[in-house]
């Protein structure tokens, strides 16, 4: 409790020792008659409801009522104003000294505060300087402990204090405090001792609060050092004169990262006062920093700059000497500075500079022509050089990127269409791009001049962190001279191939071949109207004829006459199955254009190559006129007069000598049977003959038959022989059995073909034509009517149903014909039970194109 | 002979967050407290604070020694058994080799002397206090001897490895670890999981499965700290008495006040090195979604650890704090020793408080961030509080 007159120090106020005089409100009035006999009337101000009195050395300042009076010293106040005032106030300094300390004389001795306490540290005794310092009253200050004097929030004071406390031996504890006592807050200095054994004494100076105190300067420059180097990611170290650590901030401490053996930080307690060098002995890029620094002991200018590499970090390290006056050489400081995102970058850099040299470097001298596509549909400013020599043109930046690429391109529409569509993807997601890129075109080919060029294309997007399509690259390759390259080794291989194909066969064979198919081909040629869609029989014509080519190259093994005509009849297919359908003209005629190109080729190299001459016309007139010319002479020989017998005789002679047996017909055909088997992967079939009467057959039918017989091989290897495994669950040898016969049967020669297959499939067929109603042998009888077969799909070997009515058709051309016999019985009881029947073509053959055998020498 | 590292297996009571080695509750604490604290009592002046420590390790350490030794081990086993649990603790490696013939112990590692290199103001002197009371205990539990060990040569003033003199003809008496049993029913935890998005149970179970026991040098250098598993019991006995015996001097309030800011700098230190280890990056990092959820993740570790079973109750980010702790081994320590000091005895956790509040919101360096933050334990277990409490708030 303070008693009044009492005094507080107002802080706030920029002049020295400024305080408020409580007074006891009994006396106020009184103490103001007092100041206004000595200092004159007060001047009112009713604005701010205060009043004043100016005097040579101070203020008198209150409020209307006139207490508390704050007495505002001016600089040149001195104490005996002071003391003047104090007296008409009837204010009294209470301060006692009743300590062991009394006879110190203390605030003559220092200009320190001084608290004496108990051993306990409460105080005792205070001086009126540390009142003054408060503005408080004894009583605040008596029989409190010492710390709790140390204000609450200056906890690293009072760490500091207590430490010293703790290991306090003798001289004085020394330490910044903040102070509060009796609400009023001071920064001091504190320094306490022992005093004998019974107490303590405390030494409390304020270390001031307003610019110009010395100290205040030195703790506020402190503060602002701290304030820089706290929170700096930068290292920063101050050494002493000796390279010890005496001022560091965290972040010196984690890009030096001074580790124990295991790996574990040393700390900022650990690393304070320790020789720097030393801790970083082990490491040889700091030798150069540590012989700076002794050098820089007598250069005030030697400074190191330089990067070390610490902990996978990049550190810019630099040291600056520290030199004071007279004594010169005081220490070091040290900065480090991560720098490892800048070398990254840095190095990054580099990197993305040789990058784009070298990519400027293979633009400018890459034979390709590479540019980019932006969002836009425009082309990228940078592209290839050789871009402008591959399109021709020097107007590529800017230009609309299909402008570019198609207008000069020979190409269908379709390429462009296809490109449009694609960039539709620029700017989308990748998805987008990588399902559709498969239409972009591959080829382009342009014309320049007149010369036609062929540009390899390839395409690839270019896409964002989150697989957008930014870009698309584009590079273009001129195949011109690659392709023209690849075409003439094409040619080459053809050309080994038909030598290989031509050499295995004879001239006279390849003769017959090529007669027979130039004469089908030539009717194909006549037959097919691009424009005009040909009837139904027109179209079984043409099936026909493809067929039979397709079937004779088969079996000569000229395929790719065959895989023309295939393609030919496949293309013909639907329009044969479906009438209605559209004629496809252009189509058909390239197909047919492809058997005459490859056909020529064949006789190109037969007669050019090979030089084996045939085909020229006085040897084809010959053949021909040899077989077909005689045999009319021949029947108006014997008409004319039947009654010479030399004339008969020698007509017999005569068809002998222009007949032949049935296995010399057919020999070339035999021959082509194990390249069909060979391509249904089946082991080639053994082919028995029988001909009992020796008959021979004119070879006015030779042709016929041979042709027949081509279809007759091919059916029989597609449709009857099974593949082997199934031969032989059904207890039947691996390899097919073919079997011809020939015998007289009235006016006509029958030749009987059958194979040990599986028989016809009537139950297939008989649901499949929709006949239940028929018999079994007219249900057999089927596979003779153009379009019937057994087979859901074609095959190169047969299966359109077309072949066995060709057989008849060819059959029929000369007069005979062919027919269905099923047999009654069969072995095979695995296909019998399937409801397939044995069954054998009989042609027929009439008697004029059959010689009986010549007379059997005695 | 094998490995007997089996009778040192941990066992954790998992309610309690009590971590049991050879029956003694232990708790993982880092070199900077364990140094700090040794250093703070043996500097103090009008005390004897290295016989403190001595005392106050050989009679925390006795039990678990003795709690190893089989019956029908003869001597050489129980001095495997002896050193193998100092090493299993994370103490150091020790040997006996001459013990016989010389009275002499040397040891090539040692938790105190790493700690006080690493973390710890570079002293001239011995350091290996606690060593000498562990001896002291294992002679006693081994050959039933009391004997006074004195280390007269310490790797921490340089020499190849410490040298420990066994004398043999102590005369002082064995200070009992004399503590009672203490009953208590915590409050039920108040943990509120949506206060934060950490799963500390997830944490604590990766800290029980950790192998947090002595390497082959007997050290555990792990979250970049060295970490070592003390009996509880040697806190207490350290903290109770250096009260008492600064209270004598008239100097309770300084060694109250010293005691929270080992706390505070230890927390700051072993929290900084915790988070910037590969276990936090690996376990808790993932976890953390705002600045806030640091400090739940410490509160969790230090469960895991054994410091006591706290939680959050309120928490302003960069402001305050309000945690509870309804079984800290110091607030049962001042009832089992029956003396606890008036006004709560959880100076670790009141440090630690407000160095977790620190080292997450405040910026610089240990002595930077240092005073930023003021902790008051507002009741204690050991003043018949339901809980201890503590309040942190910015200065």
């Amino acid at each position: 409790m303070s008693h009044f007159p009492y005094r507080r120090r107002s802080v706030a106020c920029i002049h020295p020792d400024t305080y408020k005089y409580f007074l006891d409100p009994a006396l106020v009035d009184e103490v103001w008659q007092r100041l206004e006999t000595r200092y004159g009337p007060p001047q009112r101000n009713e604005a701010f409801r205060t009043i004043d009195v100016e005097t040579p050395h101070f203020f008198l300042r209150a409020v209307i009522g006139g207490n508390p009076i704050t007495l505002i010293r001016k600089r040149s106040c001195p104490i005996e104003a002071i003391d003047e005032c104090h007296e008409l106030l009837r204010y009294q300094s209470k301060t006692k000294m009743t300590s062991p300390m009394t006879e110190i004389d203390t605030d003559a001795l220092t200009p320190a505060a001084l608290l004496v306490t108990d051993s306990e540290q409460c105080v005792v005794t205070v001086t009126t300087r540390f009142l003054a310092l408060f503005g408080c009253e004894e009583s605040d200050v008596l029989g409190t402990t010492f710390d709790e004097f140390i204000f609450r929030k200056d906890r690293k004071g009072k760490s500091d204090y207590v430490t010293a406390l703790s290991t306090y031996e003798d001289g004085y504890i020394d330490v910044k405090l903040v102070l509060e006592v009796a609400g009023e807050q001071a920064f001091t200095r504190v320094r306490a001792c022992r005093s004998g054994d019974s107490g303590w004494c405390f030494f409390v100076e304020s270390l001031g609060t307003t610019p110009g105190d010395k100290f205040y300067d030195l703790v506020l420059g402190q503060e602002r050092w701290r304030a820089v180097m706290a929170p700096s990611d930068d290292g920063i170290a101050i050494l002493n004169a000796d390279n010890e650590l005496v001022e560091f901030n965290s972040s010196f401490m984690q890009l030096a990262d001074i580790r124990s053996e295991h790996g574990v930080l040393l700390n900022e307690e650990s690393l304070d006062g320790r020789e720097l060098f030393s801790l970083l002995s082990e490491d040889p890029q700091f030798k150069p920093v540590e012989d700076v620094v002794a050098l820089s002991r007598t250069k005030k200018k030697k400074k190191f700059r330089g990067v070390v590499l610490r902990s996978n970090r990049y550190i810019e390290l630099s040291t600056t000497p520290i030199h004071l006056p007279v004594k010169g050489f005081s220490g070091t400081a040290i900065t480090l500075h991560d720098v490892t995102a800048q070398k990254e970058l840095q190095a990054a850099s580099i990197e993305i500079a040789r990058k784009n040299a070298d990519i400027s470097a293979i633009l400018e001298n890459l034979k390709q022509g590479v540019f980019t596509i932006l969002p836009d549909s425009t082309v990228h400013s940078e592209y290839s050089a050789h871009l402008e020599t591959l399109l021709n043109t020097n107007e590529i930046a800017g230009v609309d990127a299909l402008d570019l690429l198609f207008q000069n391109a020979m190409g269908p529409r379709g390429q462009r269409d296809a490109v449009e569509s694609v960039l539709l993807c620029l700017g989308g997601d990748f998805l987008f791009f990588e399902v559709n890129s498969h239409i972009l075109p591959h080829e382009v080919t342009y014309e320049f001049d007149g010369q036609k060029q062929i540009v390899q294309l390839d395409w690839s997007a270019i896409l964002s962190s989150d697989e957008i399509v930014e870009k698309i690259l584009v590079s273009l390759r001129d195949v011109t001279e690659l392709r023209r390259l690849e075409q003439e080794r094409n040619e080459q291989e053809d050309k080994m191939r038909a030598i290989m194909m031509l050499t295995s066969v004879s001239s006279l064979e390849f003769m017959d071949f090529y007669i027979d198919a130039e004469s089908m081909l030539q009717k194909l040629e006549h037959a097919i109207d691009i424009h005009k869609k040909p009837n139904v029989n027109e179209i079984e014509e043409i099936f026909r004829n493809c067929h039979t080519i397709k079937g004779n190259s088969r079996i000569l093994g000229f395929n790719k006459v065959a895989e023309h005509a295939h393609e030919a009849e496949h293309h013909l297919g639907e329009l044969r199955e479906n009438p209605a359908s559209t004629w496809d003209g252009q189509t058909v005629a390239a197909h047919v254009a492809d058997i005459r190109s490859s056909l020529d080729f064949l006789c190109h190299i037969e007669r050019d190559v090979l030089q084996r001459g045939i085909a020229d016309e006085t040897r084809l007139g010959e053949a021909v006129l040899n077989a077909s010319t005689l045999e009319q002479l021949l029947s108006s020989v014997s008409e004319a007069d039947s009654h010479m017998s030399q004339l008969q005789e020698l007509t017999t002679q005569l068809r002998l000598m222009t007949s032949c047996l049935l296995e010399e017909i057919t020999s070339q055909a035999v021959v082509g049977i194990a390249s069909v088997a060979a391509q249904l992967d089946k082991p080639t079939p053994t082919v028995s003959f029988r001909n009992d009467q020796s008959l021979r057959l004119s070879g006015v039918v030779a042709k016929p038959l041979h042709n027949m017989f081509v279809h007759m091989f091919n059916n029989s290897m597609d449709h009857g022989i099974e593949a082997p495994n199934s031969r032989v669950a059904a207890g039947k040898p691996k390899h097919g059995q073919l079997s011809i016969a020939i015998r007289q049967e009235g006016d006509h020669a029958e030749i009987t073909f059958a194979d040990d297959g599986q028989g016809l499939d009537l139950e297939l067929l008989r649901r499949k034509y929709d006949v239940g109603e028929l018999c079994d042998e007219e249900v057999a009888a089927l596979i003779l009517d153009s379009g019937t077969t057994s087979r859901d799909r074609a095959t190169m070997i047969s299966g359109r149903g077309v072949g066995m009515d060709a057989v008849r058709r060819m059959a029929q051309e000369f007069g005979g014909d062919v027919r269905v016999r099923l047999s009654d019985a069969t072995s095979d009881a695995t296909s019998e039970a399937h409801g397939h029947r044995p069954f054998s073509l009989i042609v027929d053959v009439p008697n004029r194109f059959v010689a009986p055998a010549p007379p059997q020498a005695e | 002979m094998g490995s007997l590292s089996g009778r040192f297996a941990l066992k954790y009571q998992e309610l309690e967050h009590r971590r049991i080695i050879s029956g003694a509750q232990v708790i993982i604490h880092c070199h900077h407290y364990n140094s700090r604290i040794q250093d703070t009592i043996e500097s103090a002046r009008g005390i004897d604070g290295k016989q403190i420590i001595v005392d106050s390790a050989e009679a925390a350490c006795l039990a678990p020694i003795q709690e190893s030794l089989q019956e029908g081990d003869d001597e050489a086993v129980k001095w495997t058994a002896a050193v193998e649990l100092y090493a299993h603790l994370g103490f150091g490696h020790f040997d006996v080799g001459a013990l016989v013939s010389d009275d002499v112990i040397t040891a090539t590692s040692s938790h105190y002397v790493e700690g006080w290199a690493t973390g710890f103001k570079q002293q001239e002197g011995p350091v290996c206090s606690f060593t000498q009371g562990y001896l002291q205990a294992a002679v006693r539990a081994v050959t039933g001897e009391l004997v006074t060990v004195k280390e007269v040569a310490c790797m921490n003033s340089g020499a190849k490895q410490c040298r420990f003199e066994v004398d043999r003809s102590r005369t002082r008496a064995f200070v009992e670890n004399a503590k009672k049993p203490f009953e208590f029913t915590p409050k039920d935890s108040g943990y509120d999981r949506t206060l934060s998005n950490i799963d500390e149970n997830a944490i604590i179970d990766a800290l029980v499965g950790m192998p947090i026991y002595g390497n082959e040098q007997g050290l555990i250098p792990a979250f970049g700290v060295y970490l070592a598993n003390t009996p509880a019991d040697y806190y207490n006995l350290v903290n109770i008495r250096f009260l008492k015996e600064m209270t004598a001097i008239g100097k309770f309030s300084a060694a109250k006040e010293l005691l929270i800011n080992a706390g505070e700098t230890c927390a700051m230190n072993t929290f900084r090195g915790i988070m910037e280890s590969p276990e936090w990056a690996g376990l808790v990092a993932p976890m953390l979604k705002n600045e806030q959820d640091s400090l739940f993740a410490l509160v969790s570790l230090s469960n895991g650890f054994g410091w006591g079973n706290w939680y959050v109750t309120e928490h302003e980010a960069e402001e305050s704090l309000c945690i509870e702790s309804i079984n800290g081994y110091e607030a049962y320590g001042g009832m089992e020793y029956g003396d606890p000091c008036e006004h709560g005895q959880c100076f670790m956790l009141s440090g630690v408080a407000a160095g977790m509040m620190e080292l997450i919101y405040s910026e610089g360096s240990i002595a930077d961030r240092f005073g930023t933050f003021d902790s008051e334990e507002q009741s204690c277990i050991s003043n018949r509080g339901g809980c201890c409490s503590f309040a942190v708030e910015a200065v």
